[in-house]
């Protein structure tokens, strides 16, 4: 059941009188990523489905209030305080970009929520801004950055003189994280390599000429990529127009692969590039995998972004850890039920469980990194991600960070 | 060189010619044009260089000024006063937070830092320990810039991008309590000059104090050669366009280059043009010049190549046609005068032979009456046919030289062949010949009667000489078109080709007993009635002689 009335593009799901969860979550519906946001509220119903008629076990009632940020900073905080202070939820939820979630995190800290990340993928959060009340349940760029570290180990050791690297991502924490990360686990894989340029154009930005001539200058053999959403699509387009794809290998580890992003590109996506995201449609070829990919497509009539996949995950989360916990009462419980968590996912391949690090309160999971190849299953995209390379995460999220 | 010149052919001397007047206006026109499009495009490459570098600073210094606004919004809080004056134990209050929060929302903003007087950083909003370092404000470069202080930039390094800090003081009761800097994306400021980038020709860059470079994506670039320079930003701020491996104009002097050659390859081409021009007008002209020689010499049997373009192929056939009107007119002029001789000749062998022959006849007719002696009678009667058959053969060559005009009337050709058939009929006979009449039995053409019926008897008596074991001779006639053709045609002993070509010229002849002058006489009758007489023949295979009449000489039926 939908209830109207917080605010015209927000949404309340799924209502239960006696001894409910209250769950605030925090996406853009409109404005930049809102499809992030649409897919991920879609994603929520879906999860609500799949909890309401599990016949196995009885999860709690679910209140799940769903606010547009418009992907604003103070429009999110300003929102969060209202989840927290008017509606007295006990979990917040989303946020899609890091710079926000740093700031909801922040007051999560501050008023003792939990704060359940679904989307966003900056290691700060897991570690200088962790606090016991945070948990993400997608995989971080940590851990997308650790598998295409591997990937370009096994792909280009060996080979005569460094391995030129650039670099260009958003001009944001995200970012930055992702390009440390990336560096700090080439150094330990020992790859011989070589920075050529880094650069930093800002998030949403929608001309990236200036910064793929001298990305071309820069006579790098790999250049890696760290843009999510619109932002790539417009950089693969321009960059297409600039020739960059035939002078160098072009890399993305944490939102490349993103169906969204596929779809956005059709025809224009290249072949060839290597990518990855949270979440494939393709792969892993699970029947958990593809009820989810067909039950959001019958639902919404498009197939989902990893977004999608990392909200129902969010939901599944706190459902699990409340049923564990017997209720919401003590919060001590759920963040133990939380550390030791362990679900079944969409993303999961056989054999394998999506678990939580109790250290980090991040949700370590399997990354797939493949090449774009044709494969028009799945329109509007013409494009998927084959040929993979799987990589498993370590026993315990890495935390190390080498100081800069 | 004047004898090289006059071995020019004319038509070499009028392309050369041509040519160079074509050229030197030409190039004399390139070169100023080159000139003046050189000096334009300086000119203009200059102004606009300069314009574009104007307009990116005033770009820039519109982005510093919003921010110097932004920032004095902050300064002018009275949160902020509030904050340095330790009134809420160094907090900010909840609302000045949110604004910051707000304010820092821009891409261009990393963040707000709230220092002391001595530049040690208080508080920063939001708060990142990505960017808690390097907060040491005092090792970076300082400039007063209206009512702000720019310090830095400090460039991209180890993974992080480039800032700059717009800072302002914080007054209370005239004293300075405290500072607050706006943290500024570097690359917003230099992103500003990208317009200005051409690849690999030039780069813009914002230069500071003449020892920091960084280019329009906010990277540390390194310096070069400096093409042109904008006014100042901000103290000791400026753009530089700094030469990348090409020069300013180079785009549009490649274009002047292109142009430039593209007018040498004209040159060459019309050059090249010209001389294949002169080379085939002289093919052209060269045997026209030959064949002239020849006419000169006497031969007017050599044709040159009617094939040429134009005036030159009309030319051609002009002159072949003059070559072969010449060559008939002095054949018929040499015919009209031999024939004139021949006349005369005539005309001087009947009176002063003729007339003694017949006195001579007469007289061994007369003496032969009287003479009894059988074998007397006889040598008189040998004296007689001998001087009949002189009497004959010299009336042929009168014949010959001095024809009958015609008296052209309708014919039926079918009578002619039959009178010529029973004229005939006995010697064919002999010759165990077989005669065959074929064609248009009603056929007429207009034509003097006695000479048709001499024409062929001519032919079909030698046709008849050509089969001495007899064969056979047919005549045929035919219609065709307006024309009438008229063949005789035997399956004899036939002529080789030596032969055929002499067989029409006087006194030629084969036999012992001939004079030479039948098949002459006989062209000579068929060209007087305006017919044509051909000869095909193959030697033991037969003759045939085919006439072409036509029907009508007049024109009306």
């Amino acid at each position: 059941m939908l209830v109207f009335g917080i605010s015209q593009a927000d949404e309340v799901l799924n209502v239960s009188s006696e001894d409910v969860v209250k769950v605030g979550c925090l996406y853009p519906l409109t404005g930049p990523g809102g499809l992030y946001g649409r897919d991920s509220a879609a994603a929520v119903k879906l999860a609500e489905e799949f909890l309401k008629f599990s016949e196995t076990v009885k999860y709690p009632k679910l209140k799940i209030v769903i606010k547009d940020t418009r992907s604003k900073s103070f429009r999110s905080l300003q929102m969060a305080r209202e989840f927290v202070e008017s509606d007295n939820v006990d979990f917040l939820c989303g946020v899609v970009s890091s710079g926000i979630a740093l700031t909801i995190s922040q007051l999560a800290k501050e008023e003792q929520v939990f704060f359940v990340g679904t989307d966003h993928a900056s290691p700060s959060l897991a570690s200088e801004a962790w606090h016991p009340y945070y948990f993400r349940v997608n995989n971080g760029t940590r851990l997308s950055m650790l598998a295409g570290s591997k990937y370009i180990a096994e792909n280009y050791r060996g080979r005569k003189g460094p391995l030129k690297i650039a670099f260009i991502g958003p001009d944001y924490d995200y970012g930055y994280q992702a390009w440390d990360d990336l560096q700090n686990f080439l150094k330990a894989d020992d790859v011989n390599m070589e920075v050529v340029g880094e650069y930093w154009p800002k998030l949403f930005e929608t001309d990236y000429t200036t910064y793929i001539q001298y990305l071309k200058n820069s006579n790098a053999d790999i250049v890696v990529n760290g843009h999510w959403g619109l932002d790539l699509v417009t950089f693969v387009k321009q960059a297409k127009q600039f020739d960059l794809f035939k002078t160098m290998t072009f890399m993305n580890f944490d939102a490349g692969g993103n169906y969204e992003v596929l779809a956005e590109l059709g025809n224009d996506m290249p072949l060839g590039l290597v990518l990855s995201a949270r979440h494939h449609l393709n792969w892993p070829e699970t029947k958990r995998n593809k009820n989810f990919v067909t039950r959001f497509y019958e639902k919404t009539g498009r197939y989902p972004s990893y977004a999608a996949q990392g909200a129902y995950s969010g939901i599944l989360a706190i459902a699990e850890a409340v049923r564990e916990a017997g209720g919401v009462s003590d919060k001590k419980l759920i963040r133990q039920k939380l550390e030791h968590l362990r679900l079944s996912l969409p993303e999961d391949p056989d054999g394998f469980q999506s678990h939580m690090d109790p250290k980090s309160h991040q949700m370590l999971q399997v990354q797939a990194i493949g090449k774009t190849i044709f494969d028009n299953r799945y329109p509007p995209a013409t494009v998927q991600l084959g040929e993979w390379s799987v990589y498993y995460p370590p026993k315990t999220w890495p935390t190390k960070i080498i100081e800069k | 060189m004047r004898f090289e010149l006059q071995k020019l052919t004319l038509a070499k001397r009028y392309l050369w010619s041509g040519l160079i007047v074509a050229l030197f206006p030409l190039v004399i026109m390139a070169v100023l044009y080159d000139r003046y499009s050189a000096n334009l495009l300086d000119s203009l490459i200059t102004n606009k260089v300069e314009g574009r570098l104007e307009s990116v600073a005033v770009k820039m210094n519109n982005f510093i000024s919003v921010h110097v606004k932004q920032l004095e919004n902050i300064v002018d809080l009275p949160d902020t006063t509030r904050f340095f004056l330790d009134v809420n134990d160094g907090k900010l209050s909840g609302q000045l937070s949110d604004f910051l929060i707000l304010e820092t929302e821009s891409p261009d903003i990393y963040s707000v830092e709230f220092s002391d007087t001595h530049g040690n950083v208080l508080r920063t909003i939001p708060s990142s320990k990505s960017r808690s370092k390097p907060l040491d404000h005092a090792t970076l470069p300082i400039v007063q810039h209206k009512n702000v202080e720019i310090l830095g930039p400090v460039l991209p390094s180890k993974g992080r991008p480039g800032w700059f800090l717009i800072r302002m003081p914080v007054y209370f009761n005239h004293e300075k309590i405290g500072q607050v800097a706006l943290r500024t994306r570097l690359a917003s400021l230099t992103e500003q000059a990208a317009s200005l980038l051409e690849p690999n020709v030039y780069e813009p860059q914002v230069v500071i104090f003449d020892r920091i470079h960084i280019s329009a994506v906010g990277t540390a670039s390194f310096a070069g050669e400096i093409l042109a320079t904008s006014r100042q930003i901000m103290p000791g701020w400026r753009i530089h366009l700094v030469e990348r491996g090409g020069r300013l104009d180079e785009p549009r002097v490649q274009i002047r280059y292109i142009l430039l050659l593209v007018a040498t390859l004209s040159t060459f081409g019309v050059v090249w043009l010209f001389i294949r021009m002169s080379q085939r007008l002289t093919s052209f002209l060269l045997p026209l010049s030959e064949g002239a020689q020849a006419i000169s010499n006497g031969n007017f049997s050599l044709r040159v190549s009617e094939n040429g373009p134009g005036e030159l192929g009309i030319l051609a056939r002009s002159f072949n046609k003059m070559s072969s009107q010449l060559g008939a007119m002095i054949k018929s002029r040499v015919d009209v005068e031999r024939r004139a001789t021949l006349g005369n000749m005539a005309a001087g062998i009947a009176h002063e032979v003729r007339n003694p022959l017949a006195t001579i006849v007469t007289t061994v007719h007369g003496l032969s009456y009287g003479e009894s002696n059988p074998e007397r009678q006889k040598m008189y009667q040998v004296i007689s046919d001998e001087i009949t058959r002189v009497d004959d053969t010299i009336g042929e060559f009168i014949k010959y030289a001095k024809p009958r005009k015609p008296s052209k009337e309708m014919v039926l050709i079918r009578d002619v062949f039959r009178s010529v058939r029973t004229l005939t009929a006995a010697t064919a006979h002999d010759q165990n010949v077989v005669f065959n009449l074929l064609g248009d039995s009603a056929l007429e053409v207009e034509i003097d009667h006695a000479h048709l019926r001499q024409i062929l008897l001519n032919l079909t008596l030698n046709a008849i000489q050509a089969l001495p074991d007899g064969g056979h001779v047919t005549l045929r006639t035919h219609r065709d078109g307006e024309n009438a053709e008229i063949s005789v045609t035997d399956n004899g002993i036939g002529l080789d080709n030596e032969t055929r070509d002499k067989v029409l010229r006087p006194f030629f002849t084969t036999r012992v007993e001939g004079t030479g002058l039948g098949l002459s006489i006989t062209s000579q009758l068929v060209e007087a009635n305006n017919g044509k007489l051909d000869i095909e023949s193959e030697l033991a295979h037969g003759t045939t002689v085919k006439m072409i009449f036509p029907i009508r000489v007049t024109g009306q039926r």
